[in-house]
């Protein structure tokens, strides 16, 4: 285990751009379609809903990270729940970190085999995608803090295109603002969960922030400006479709940017899904990044032969994925996982650290 | 990090960059495709099967271009590629359609199956055009047309120049599919009409849901496009003027440079819905055949009342057309409805009930901002 040095500190900046962006990962291409399924019109005011959940995140992790002062989920595990039980604990939330990993890259190759490349093989866009995504994480926490900033501004840009979708669109399919009531709009914020993922890795950022006064702040603004970009895109989509076109629509984002026409690209899709990798690889590697932290906390290996480990497993696994359906369930599976795993387990944590009156830094 | 680890991963990163470059596994040299640019569907003659036309540029060695036009018949529009590609050397690729044409009677059956592939398949572009013609598509792809560009292009350019100029609404794969699957909409596609050395643009088709029910004459496409949409129009507009030049012969005056804008108020009284549709025209007097000076305030108050008086009847006209002749909501009436919150939920049988009842009027005021470069 590498110690904690300069070398592998995130500032505070890093840290706001790390969660601001893992969250926009492939689950935005579809969100609105499935947040529009149950709140219909009203689908930028669900998402917009949505924000109190990551709010709440944020503020459950930063109650419990505060209490263990520099430890991080897995050293907390163990502080809690001894020895053993803390390392199954730590293997558990891996294994939630890896699922996200897995079915990040598993979702980007079913889209380029459906939007670019329809006959290349799963397995070998896989390989092609986990190379820059393991070096990623295997070069850790700084790099992936670092790749975070500029994944950002390399596809910040793309929100300017709205302009071509909103120029044809019907500007009243939004109203009448609130009307579909607040169960449907409950239960729509709650459909956006797949979309939000990537809060609850604060609980591995925190051993390696450098200032810890700065989480709360940072980690709120930037779990709110992940949610404003979601609004904007949620508005945009909503008056460029109508209810039903967008219910049948897998990826909405991307079929309204199919719309970009300028005179010397047609086809702008193209180029936002190469860009788009951008994301998926800061995205899944932060996942990967954090999987194998806890891997390791759990069972003492060299991080060279984990990663082998986990790359070898992708491949097979991700060839046995088949079809829209089976993609469908998994990643039903990991947004419930994940939301209850985001807002309730620190919570959970906190309350049980109350009860036990354990406490952090005694060692 | 050890060197020779670093020294892997970038080459690794290096074979990311450069690999995917070679996992096309079937190569797209441009000689060896058969690049689709025009797509026809008719009923076949025999039942129910579709007879598909497909139009592929040829290029020849000495940069002529010659077009090949491909029939045959099927019951999908991927079946139809299967058997159209047997027909060919060449690898046949949707992704440069440009134009899809479909037959009057297949229309009448209703074509959103065959849209919704069109829109399903990630290759083909959003913003290609759709039209109706009279008869059958494969006429309008086996004629030859002297002086001009291949078909495809042909259609094409007319096609989104009349849109651009607003003499139709502005139609295309994408805002036909919305608007299908749109509760409170109705679409329409332009109509076209083979001519003798030509194609025109012969106003618009009417689709009830996806089923082409009606025609609506050039005029009454313009007036369609004014009124659902705001914009400028280098269109003209003729009105007939009570001022007699001599016994019996009106003096008539014609507006250009229309810049056109519509408010529309929605209520709802005695269990109907209410629209009334304030619509607001200016441009400028480009011919004027009367003897008044137009300098004068009073005269082209005069003048703009006249052209807002026979304007108002012409959308009227229209306006009663697709309500009661056709029963279809082109203008999204209904879309407005819901969006006043009238009404919680849109169903389409229920909104074409409303629709029926529905009250619709129109006023129109017209402004003239100048006259020429005379008065």
């Amino acid at each position: 285990m590498e110690r904690q040095g300069p070398s592998n500190t995130l500032n505070s900046i890093q840290l706001m751009f790390l969660i601001h962006t893992v969250p926009i990962g492939v689950g935005i291409l579809g969100l609105v379609r499935f947040v529009a399924d149950k709140a219909g019109h009203d689908a930028p005011l669900a998402i917009l809903l949505s924000g109190v959940y990551t709010q709440a995140a944020v503020l459950f992790s930063w109650l419990l990270l505060r209490r263990f002062q520099t430890l991080g989920i897995y050293d907390i595990h163990r502080r809690l729940f001894g020895k053993w039980m803390g390392s199954v604990f730590s293997l558990l939330f891996a294994v939630y970190c890896l699922f996200a990993y897995f079915m990040t890259i598993r979702t980007f190759v079913e889209l380029v085999n459906t939007w670019m490349f329809p006959l290349t093989p799963v397995w070998l866009l896989t390989l092609l995608f986990m190379i820059p995504i393991v070096y990623s994480a295997f070069c850790g926490i700084r790099l992936l803090g670092r790749y975070a900033i500029s994944a950002f501004f390399l596809t910040a840009w793309i929100i300017l295109l709205a302009y071509f979708p909103l120029s044809t669109g019907t500007l009243s399919h939004l109203f009448p603002i609130g009307s579909v009531g607040l169960n449907d709009l409950f239960q729509g914020s709650l459909l956006s969960a797949l979309s939000l993922l990537g809060v609850e890795l604060l609980l591995v950022y925190y051993p390696y922030v450098a200032y810890k006064k700065d989480v709360l702040p940072a980690a709120s603004i930037a779990s709110w400006s992940t949610i404003l970009v979601y609004t904007v895109i949620a508005v945009v989509t909503i008056i460029f479709f109508s209810i039903g076109q967008l219910g049948k629509t897998i990826w909405p984002m991307l079929t309204m940017f199919k719309h970009v026409q300028v005179p010397f690209i047609e086809r702008f899709e193209t180029i936002i899904i190469a860009v788009w990798l951008v994301q998926v690889v800061n995205t899944s590697g932060t996942y990967l990044w954090a999987g194998i932290e806890g891997v390791r906390k759990a069972i003492p290996l060299k991080k060279g032969i984990v990663y082998s480990l986990i790359a070898a497993a992708t491949l097979p696994l991700s060839q046995m994925i088949n079809g829209r359906a089976e993609m469908n369930l998994l990643l039903n599976l990991l947004s419930k996982s994940g939301f209850y795993l985001m807002i309730g387990y620190p919570l959970l944590l906190w309350l049980i650290s109350l009860i036990l009156r354990r406490k952090g830094d005694a060692s | 990090m050890k060197r020779s680890v670093a020294v892997c991963l970038t080459l690794a990163l290096l074979s990311a960059v450069v690999l995917p470059g070679c996992t096309i596994t079937r190569s797209k040299v441009l000689e060896e495709l058969g690049v689709v640019s025009a797509v026809g569907y008719d009923l076949a003659e025999d039942g129910g099967d579709l007879l598909g036309t497909t139009v592929l540029p040829n290029f020849t060695d000495t940069g002529q271009e010659k077009v090949d036009v491909l029939s045959v018949t099927g019951h999908t529009s991927k079946e139809l590629r299967f058997n159209m590609s047997r027909m060919s050397e060449r690898k046949l690729v949707s992704g440069q359609i440009r134009v899809v044409l479909y037959g009057e009677e297949l229309s009448r059956t209703g074509i959103l199956p065959l849209s919704d592939t069109l829109f399903r398949d990630s290759e083909i572009g959003s913003q290609i055009v759709l039209a109706v013609v009279e008869g059958r598509a494969i006429n309008f792809f086996t004629k030859r047309y002297p002086d001009k560009p291949s078909i495809d292009i042909y259609l094409y350019r007319m096609l989104r120049k009349e849109m651009s100029e607003r003499s139709m609404p502005k139609t295309n794969l994408h805002t036909f599919i919305r608007d299908v699957y749109d509760e409170g909409k109705d679409p329409v596609l332009p109509y076209l009409r083979l001519g003798k050395e030509d194609i025109l643009v012969d106003g618009l088709a009417v689709f009830h849901d996806d089923k082409f029910i009606g025609l609506l004459n050039a005029k009454e496409a313009r007036n369609l496009a004014y009124i659902s949409s705001k914009g400028t129009s280098t269109g003209e507009l003729e009105a007939t003027l009570k001022e007699t030049i001599r016994q019996g012969v009106h003096a008539h005056a014609v507006l250009m440079y229309i810049k056109t804008s519509t408010k529309w108020d929605v209520s709802h009284s005695g269990g109907r819905p209410v629209f009334q549709a304030n619509v607001l025209i200016q441009g400028a007097v480009s011919e004027y055949t009367g003897g008044h000076n137009l300098e004068e305030k009073q005269e082209i108050q005069k003048l703009e009342q006249e052209f807002a008086e026979e304007y108002q009847q012409e959308l009227s006209a229209l306006i009663k057309k697709l309500q009661k002749d056709f029963e279809t909501d082109q203008l999204g009436l209904g879309e407005m409805y819901r969006a006043k919150g009238f009404i919680k939920e849109l169903e389409k049988e229920k909104w074409r009930e409303l629709y029926k009842q529905a009250k619709i009027d129109v006023k129109v005021n017209v402004r003239i901002l100048q006259t020429g470069m005379i008065h």
